[in-house]
């Protein structure tokens, strides 16, 4: 699985070889008879933060949801094709899917942290793994509330319960659930459409910061979202996936006319 | 239409009537030096207030629609080459402004031998030819016809180069008879070759909203999108 892939650096591209993290061969996914994916192949490199955006109906959060197979709770829904996760191909039989999701957390458009308190919620995900270490597992819920931004404003309320947080702060604790366990992909499904403005900055900034030890994938209808915090972004159209391309290219100038008239507005 | 598109075809609309006004004031100063006529070069004056608030206006839409817009992709070129155009043909204007208070200066008209010999009357032609092409370029979203702007630029900069040589050789033949005139003659000469250089900067916006390509500094490079 190495790429090709095409830095440009002071105006000059730069052949990079990098292995791919995630990979997809001709995936499609069907609801009962409705195709909602249709044949996509992508590759999305580690560290980076990769957007997907498309109309609402598109296919980008079936796509999202296919890494994680999230996909598996839906009776109706079926897959085609092949999705690589370190060249492991995760719809192999053999594949635990308890153990896929420790690899590849995700984070919810509207936060939902369980009626426990702060610390809890951070260290669920590790109890239910049978870590009982109780000063290993102390370490990880700071260092992960420390990597989430959230640890100077929770620090002295760790008991108390999550549920009194603001939507901004819970979201944060949702993200630091979800790294608490060391996943190597962080799929966020628009993690800020129910934020406001100051709480979605600090999400922003906080996601930006993370790439460094995970590779992201993130749904979002937001454009500026994606043109402000992505490396790649892949537009999606009813089950296509219509351009993959680094980000500054998509929204400088698009190679494709439809992604053109999706990101200035002139449908969708 | 997105609202964005409408105040972008809203705001091209008063930016061709932009390039109308200084077409027109180069037009006037054209008349005012080759006849020596002072009433179209007072009238080229007049039309500075008029360029300068155009500049203030479009700057002030231009900004707005980065502001509350956030355009991307083909919008966001518009918009950055909008602004661009805009100080270029504000520059022009005040080219033709003082091409035509020299003439107001002079106080009497200038040689016709002198002008021949400097060629100023190619070089009024050249910059119209060039406005008229930028006009139609901008009017039809035409990248093509912008780099015929760019073809035009290099006879001004020949006529320009020549200019000294052929000045001094006037001046001896005519042993230093039109001093005065052919200093004037060499500022208009000057100012006409650099507002051939803005117009050539507006067609290379002109190709850049449209096929997305730099062109500025790009004279012997290939051109890179």
């Amino acid at each position: 699985m190495e790429l090709l892939y095409i830095l440009e650096i002071n105006g000059k591209q730069e052949y990079l070889n990098m292995n791919s993290i995630i990979k997809t061969e001709d995936l499609s996914v069907f609801y009962g008879k409705k195709r909602a994916l249709n044949n996509v192949s992508m590759e999305i490199l580690p560290n980076q933060i990769t957007a997907l955006i498309g109309p609402s109906g598109c296919g980008k959060s079936t796509f999202l949801r296919v890494f994680n197979r999230m996909n598996d709770f839906i009776e109706i829904c079926s897959v085609e094709g092949n999705v690589y996760l370190n060249n492991e191909n995760i719809y192999n039989k053999k594949v635990e899917v308890e153990e896929l999701r420790k690899k590849v957390g995700m984070v919810f458009q509207k936060p939902n942290p369980f009626p426990k308190s702060i610390f809890n919620n951070v260290a669920y995900g590790l109890e239910i793994q049978g870590i009982n270490d109780k000063e290993f597992i102390k370490n990880r819920v700071i260092e992960s509330l420390k990597q989430s931004y959230l640890w100077d404003e929770v620090k002295n309320d760790l008991l108390e319960s999550a549920l009194s947080l603001s939507g901004g702060q819970q979201q944060r604790l949702c993200i630091a659930r979800a790294i608490a366990v060391q996943p190597s992909i962080i799929l966020m499904d628009e993690p800020t459409s129910a934020l406001d403005p100051i709480s979605t900055a600090k999400i922003e900034e906080l996601i930006i910061s993370l790439k460094k030890n995970y590779t992201i994938i993130i749904v979002t209808h937001n454009m500026q979202q994606a043109s402000r915090i992505s490396d790649k972004t892949a537009y999606f159209y009813m089950g296509d996936l219509i351009e993959y391309n680094s980000t500054e290219k998509i929204f400088r100038n698009p190679e494709k006319e439809s992604t053109e008239n999706y990101i200035t507005g002139r449908f969708g | 239409m997105s609202q964005l598109h409408e105040k972008i075809v809203s705001l091209k609309s008063k930016m061709m009537s932009y390039f109308l006004i200084v077409q027109n004031q180069i037009e006037l100063a054209n008349e005012a030096t080759l006849d020596y006529n002072l009433e179209k070069a007072k009238e080229a004056t007049l039309k500075e207030s008029r360029i300068n608030q155009l500049e203030l206006e479009v700057d002030k839409e231009c900004e707005n629609l980065l502001t509350l817009y956030n355009p991307v992709a083909s919008d966001l070129r518009t918009i950055l080459a909008f602004y661009e155009i805009n100080h270029e043909l504000e520059r022009i204007g005040d080219i033709a402004d003082s091409v035509a208070d020299y003439i107001l200066e002079i106080e009497k008209p200038i040689d016709k031998k002198l002008l021949k010999v400097c060629e100023v009357d190619r070089m009024f032609k050249v910059l119209l030819n060039m406005k008229e092409y930028v006009i139609q370029a901008f009017e039809n979203d035409n990248s093509q016809i912008a780099l015929d702007v760019l073809k035009e630029d290099k006879k001004l900069n020949i006529i320009n180069i020549a200019a000294s040589k052929n000045i001094i050789s006037f001046l001896k033949e005519n042993k230093f008879q039109f001093l005065e005139e052919s200093f004037y003659i060499l500022s208009i000469i000057r100012k006409l070759e650099r507002a051939g250089d803005h117009m050539k900067n507006i067609a290379e916006e002109i190709v850049f909203y449209i096929d997305s390509k730099k062109l500025k500094h790009k004279r012997k490079r290939k051109i890179t999108s």
